[in-house]
């Protein structure tokens, strides 16, 4: 009887099998910071704000009302954004200088509407508290500025998806598993034919042979024949397997984009964001990012 | 007759003995004289003697000479004597030069090398330049070796996922435990080992304390609750009764209470199975300053609405401390038996354990930015915005006060044994005082101002953290020891205490131990480095230097 294969050996090359139709596709996520920055003179002794000179707010910035208070020795940073759409998001960020010099700013140090996740579909008033204030600076001679940086992140955009261009699972999308299931049915075929070349050498020269080492060869022969049927049938089901996890997880993430694109696209709903980025004061990052994910 | 008598006597006196041996005397007598005055020694002594032996001359006139001589003889020895001492002196301060030049060579060396990532041989060639320096070494060798101390025995104690947020260390100095915004609390053993993680599920732990038996852990986070862990990690209660930010937390002297703030002005007492015991309603503003009385349990709170109160434990206000100005601090003095208020008005004031008005201070000034006892001593200080230290009595009387150069003072912070202490300006850098008012050194190598003040508990060296993010330890001349600037800026630079350890916190997910050269020194001297190679004696031209 032919020699069982190294079942392990073959499950593991079929697994790398399936890993090389996967793509790794490169997205780039969208995210529009906005800013907006204050300078003021500030009294503490008198626990007085006196605001020197704002820039007018640009019809574009998502970033309104941005005021300091002194109060119980504690900054109060007061700020407003424009509402956004369920699921959207705004990151907040905080720089601050006196006299021209960046402050250090610990991080949680500042409390309350600061970091990630700053959701305005219910509200848009936002307060951020410097506590100890009053400790940290004492007097205050120079001037004292503040810049606001709030980075909008759009779920659309995160989701890759485009108002314009709903998204499709036709045949251009779904070749790659009719051409994989052909593959695999024609590596099953292959096996098939394999299988019936080691029979009948089995049969017809094999067991006719008139010596051992007559014999031998051909019972080789059929062996390798047999082998190579199995490789070729356990290749092919292991394709169809993997076709088939590769198609449901296909699916489903068509469905979860079709869902994003009815709630965000659908009865003019369709998002039309301008980036808007005004330069502020401290370490500002880039508008751009780059995020892998795996699609398949 | 008569006038050729007289001519011939004259004549006769001029050339007669008596004139020519008064004439030699004289001569030689002046011409010595002279000599000495020039410290010709040996041409005065010569000149005395020829003095000496002119024909005539009176006992009084050869006493004369001799006492010159004397003179000439003596300075002369003087003369040879302070010439070689002179010539010693220049030899030895010739030495010490070489020596300190070739220490100030290595130590810029040893700097070359740390840049070059070379930390081995800098902290050798560093170490060889202490150990040769002529007397204190210079600031550049100090420096080079503090430099190469952190270069070569730093460790990063990394664990955490997200950046740190504090760390903390107890009492006693064995352990740490680091917060961070990963969600975790590491507890760490002081070798930098990882012993036990406090998870807190969605929230962020921010703030940490050390019960003083060194048995409990209590942790506050961002969900409002103050978490009780034992030394093995495990939770051993929740403190979850109040309804904004915990802003901060005590221990009673005994560890069986705990106090808890929040930025509602609510406070709660606890015991240590997370029961209530009491609370306390009286703020309206968040609190700022809490602190358990050593002597009797009783509690004192502050908040940033001018108010402050002495409190029981059965949550009854005994005292009503509250100002009509903001209130920068309010505290128990270290023995524990009086109340220490002071803020933006120019009087500080003391109160009894039962909260009665003892004496105010009044400082004229802007306001008071410090106020307490001068560590091992019977005086209080006060620190004002007008940039004066002043010293009292408890009885208001003032001793003299020394004046800054300052605008206005931040913050003063004394040596344990209260003999130096710093002056941290308001706008400018900070200053190394003797207690009697002496300024030894402006500490000026920040290039922002100093946001921290530590001194090391055996009072040797000091350790300021600047707003550039970087942190300097410093010696008591006020000389540079280390300079830390790691590729991210700090945020804490503190001691562990006990063991002096330098402990920096920064932009990262890692925070850094560093022993203190100090430490470094006296383990050099029992544990010495391995020595250079012959290659790299011949590298570094160390052939000719000398330990």
């Amino acid at each position: 009887m032919p020699a069982k294969i190294n079942f392990r050996i073959w499950t593991i090359f079929v697994l790398l099998c399936l890993l090389l139709p996967l793509g790794i596709q490169a997205q780039i996520v969208q995210r529009f910071p906005f800013s907006l920055s204050v300078n003021a003179k500030i009294d503490l002794q008198n626990e007085t704000v006196e605001m020197i000179s704002s820039p007018p707010v640009e019809r574009e910035n998502r970033i309104k009302d941005l005021t300091l208070d002194l109060r119980h020795g504690e900054l109060i940073i007061s700020y407003s954004l424009d509402k956004s759409e369920k699921g959207n998001y705004y990151d907040i960020e905080l720089y601050a200088e006196l006299g021209g010099t960046p402050i250090l700013l610990k991080p949680g140090k500042l409390i309350g509407d600061i970091g990630t996740g700053i959701e305005t579909s219910a509200v848009s008033n936002f307060e951020i508290v410097w506590p100890g204030f009053y400790e940290q600076f004492l007097q205050i001679e120079d001037d004292f500025s503040l810049s606001l940086k709030a980075t909008y992140v759009d779920q659309l955009k995160v989701a890759g998806l485009d108002c314009d261009n709903p998204p499709v699972f036709g045949f251009k999308q779904q070749w790659p598993f009719l051409a994989t299931l052909a593959v695999a049915g024609g590596s099953i075929g292959a096996g098939q034919y394999y299988k019936g070349r080691s029979e009948d050498t089995y049969n017809t020269q094999y067991l006719p042979a008139g010596s051992l080492a007559e014999a031998n060869p051909i019972y080789d022969k059929a062996n390798q024949e047999h082998q190579q049927y199995l490789i070729l049938t356990y290749a092919g089901a292991a394709l169809i397997a993997g076709d088939l996890i590769w198609y449901v997880v296909r699916s489903a993430r068509h469905q979860k984009r079709l869902k994003l694109f009815d709630e965000y696209c659908k009865e003019g709903q369709a998002l039309n964001i301008d980036p808007v980025f005004s330069p502020g004061i401290g370490e500002v990052s880039t508008s751009t990012q780059l995020r892998l994910t795996f699609s398949f | 007759m008569k006038v050729l008598s007289i001519i011939l006597l004259t004549g006769y006196l001029f050339v007669s003995p008596w004139t020519l041996s008064a004439s030699c005397y004289s001569d030689f007598l002046v011409q010595g004289i002279n000599a000495f005055e020039k410290l010709e020694f040996n041409s005065a002594i010569d000149n005395f003697e020829a003095a000496k032996i002119c024909s005539g001359i009176t006992r009084k006139q050869k006493n004369t000479v001799e006492r010159w001589l004397n003179k000439a003889r003596t300075g002369y020895i003087d003369a040879i004597s302070n010439a070689r001492d002179e010539a010693l002196r220049a030899k030895f301060e010739a030495q010490q030069m070489a020596l300190t030049s070739e220490a100030n060579r290595l130590a810029f060396i040893a700097g070359e090398e740390i840049e070059n990532g070379n930390a081995a041989d800098a902290i050798n060639l560093a170490y060889r330049a202490l150990t040769s320096s002529a007397g204190l070494p210079s600031p550049a060798v100090s420096k080079a070796f503090g430099d190469a101390v952190y270069a070569n025995y730093h460790i990063t104690l990394s664990g955490h996922t997200a950046p740190l947020i504090d760390v903390v260390t107890s009492d006693d100095g064995r352990y740490l435990l680091s917060l961070a915004q990963d969600h975790e609390a590491i507890l760490w053993n002081e070798e930098g080992e990882e012993l036990v993680r406090l998870s807190h599920g969605k929230a962020i732990p921010f703030k940490a304390y050390f019960a003083p038996d060194g048995q409990t852990i209590l942790t506050l986070a961002s969900d409002n609750v103050a978490r009780l862990w034992d030394m093995q990690g495990k939770l051993m209660s929740r403190l979850a009764k109040h309804k904004a930010r915990i802003n901060m937390a005590r221990f009673s002297a005994d560890a069986n209470m705990i106090v808890t703030a929040s930025r509602d002005g609510n406070i709660f007492l606890w015991d240590r199975d997370g029961n209530e015991i009491a609370g306390f309603d009286k703020h309206k503003a968040a609190i700022k300053n809490l602190q358990f009385s050593l002597i009797d349990n009783r509690i004192l709170s502050c908040d940033g609405d001018k108010s402050a109160f002495l409190w029981n434990t059965r949550g009854e206000m005994i005292a009503d401390l509250s100002q009509d100005v903001y209130i920068i601090d309010a505290k128990y003095s270290r023995a524990g038996n009086q109340i220490l208020v002071h803020g933006a008005s120019a009087e500080a004031r003391l109160y009894n354990q039962d909260g009665n008005l003892i004496q105010t201070f009044d400082t004229h000034a802007k306001g008071v930015v410090s106020f307490d006892y001068a560590p091992n001593q019977d005086y209080l200080f006060t620190a004002d915005l007008n940039g004066v230290l002043s010293f009292w009595q408890a009885d208001g009387s003032q001793q003299q006060p020394f004046e800054t150069l300052y605008q206005g003072i931040r913050n003063v912070n004394f040596s344990p044994d209260g003999e130096y202490l710093v002056i941290n300006s308001i706008n400018e850098d900070a200053s190394l005082y003797t207690r009697s008012g002496d300024r030894i050194r402006r500490l000026d190598k920040h290039s922002t101002s100093i946001s921290s003040v530590e001194f090391a508990s055996d009072g040797a060296s000091v350790l300021t953290l600047g707003q550039d993010g970087t942190a300097k330890l410093w010696d008591m001349s006020g000389r540079l020891l280390m300079n830390v600037a790691p590729e991210s800026k700090l945020y804490s630079a503190t001691f562990q205490a006990q063991n002096n350890q330098l402990i920096f916190v920064g932009e990262k997910q890692y925070l850094t131990l560093c022993p203190s050269p100090q430490l470094i020194i006296a383990q050099l001297k029992t544990e010495p480095l391995a020595p250079l190679s012959q290659e790299k004696r011949e590298k570094y031209s160390l052939e000719t230097s000398k330990n």
